[in-house]
């Protein structure tokens, strides 16, 4: 007979059902693959089990989960260096949305973006996640960043320049091809 | 410095990059397999290390341990535990408790009040307001709690963030076998939840009278 879950336990995994696809996708922000955000996000979940019964008594368990996220990256980034990720958004099996013909130019769009997001200083990208991605505020960023709030507003402010200039060469040189 | 609209394009831009990004359907079983296989290792180097240390102590101490494992689990009787978490219950596993916040007929129930408050270190504790004997239920009083609980709109938020400091009603429901189920209602801010379910009565968060009758006990 199968053995029946602990309340922890079905608790815990009620919480991972109810945001894995959200963690999944701040992760895949983050590295930019798909098969390292869901191994960053596993490695995330086992930390937090042991600690459950603590955690989910907080107000904010998102917050802790969310700063042992950011923590995992930034130490999985000093150990290797991000990959900037093909351009092709299907070449190693990392990009998931179904994409028709006529999709293609935001498949372009998306590409760029990843590039573009791959040339971001770690630190950089883990602000635009937290402000702009999970939509937290900047002293909260701040908190699971361990840095000031200037630090945020700094390099949440470069990080938008950087991708914006970007996009705009991309689009010039799109641009110059197509005339 | 950006302007909103370039923040809301980047924003947006972030939104669509992650549009068809799933998670495996099977993270949480991984999960689970990855924690017990670091808390095997865990085991396994503090064992052999317990072991080598203690090799000895571990004969002078054999016949206390086996004294221990002769004790018996006695049910004990019905009681409010001191302290409750606070935002979530825990869920039950009886059949129907995703359905309705009490399934079948339970044979009888205990109620407790708990006074929610904010801890010197910022966390929020649920203290037992009054003694450990609780309020026990039974017969047609303990229907009409049941009937009463049975009634609230589904879906809605337990949680009750804001308040800082309210009480909250906890209702332990026994069926004589299987497992309890547990149902916790803010008395400060509508939401009542088995763990698996939440709902509210209504927006105003006024709990009917079968409920109040017994705060009033309390």
């Amino acid at each position: 007979m199968a053995r029946a879950p602990r309340p922890a336990e079905a608790d815990f995994a009620e919480y991972i059902r109810a945001r894995r696809d959200h963690l999944v996708r701040a992760a895949y922000l983050l590295t930019g693959d798909l098969h390292q955000a869901e191994d960053l996000v596993q490695t995330v979940l086992v930390r937090v089990w042991p600690r459950w019964p603590k955690i989910k008594e907080m107000e904010n368990v998102d917050a802790y989960v969310h700063r042992t996220l950011i923590s995992l990256f930034s130490t999985s980034v000093r150990r290797r260096r991000w990959r900037e990720v093909s351009a092709d958004p299907q070449q190693d099996g990392t990009w998931t949305t179904p994409t028709a013909p006529d999709q293609t130019m935001a498949v372009e769009a998306r590409a760029d973006l990843r590039t573009a997001l791959g040339s971001l200083a770690p630190r950089q990208r883990a602000v635009l996640v937290l402000r702009y991605y999970l939509d937290l505020p900047e002293a909260e960023a701040a908190d699971i960043l361990a840095c000031s709030v200037g630090t945020v507003k700094s390099q949440a402010a470069k990080a938008v320049k950087r991708l914006r200039e970007r996009q705009t060469n991309n689009a010039l040189t799109d641009e110059r091809g197509t005339t | 410095m950006n302007t909103p609209s370039h923040e809301d394009e980047i924003r947006s831009l972030l939104h669509h990059e992650v549009e068809g990004v799933h998670a495996s359907a099977d993270l949480d079983a991984r999960v689970f397999r990855g924690a017990r296989r670091v808390r095997r290792v865990k085991a396994g180097t503090i064992g052999a290390m317990a072991l080598l240390a203690m090799g000895g102590l571990l004969l002078v101490a054999l016949p206390k341990a086996q004294t221990s494992t002769e004790a018996t689990v006695r049910a004990a009787p019905p009681h409010c535990p001191t302290s409750i978490p606070v935002g979530s219950v825990t869920p039950s596993h009886r059949e129907g408790a995703d359905r309705t916040l009490v399934p079948g007929t339970p044979t009888a129930a205990v109620a407790c009040t708990y006074q929610v408050s904010t801890a010197s270190d910022g966390t929020p504790q649920a203290t037992l307001v009054t003694s450990k004997a609780p309020v026990q239920l039974t017969g047609a009083t303990l229907n009409g709690v049941v009937a009463a609980l049975n009634q609230p709109v589904h879906g809605y938020a337990f949680r009750c963030p804001s308040a800082r400091s309210y009480r909250e009603l906890m209702l332990r429901f026994d069926y004589g076998a299987g497992p309890q189920v547990t149902v916790v209602a803010n008395l400060h801010c509508p939401g009542l939840s088995n763990g698996t379910l939440s709902g509210a009565f209504n927006p105003q968060g006024t709990l009917p009278p079968a409920l109040t009758a017994l705060i009033t006990k309390n």
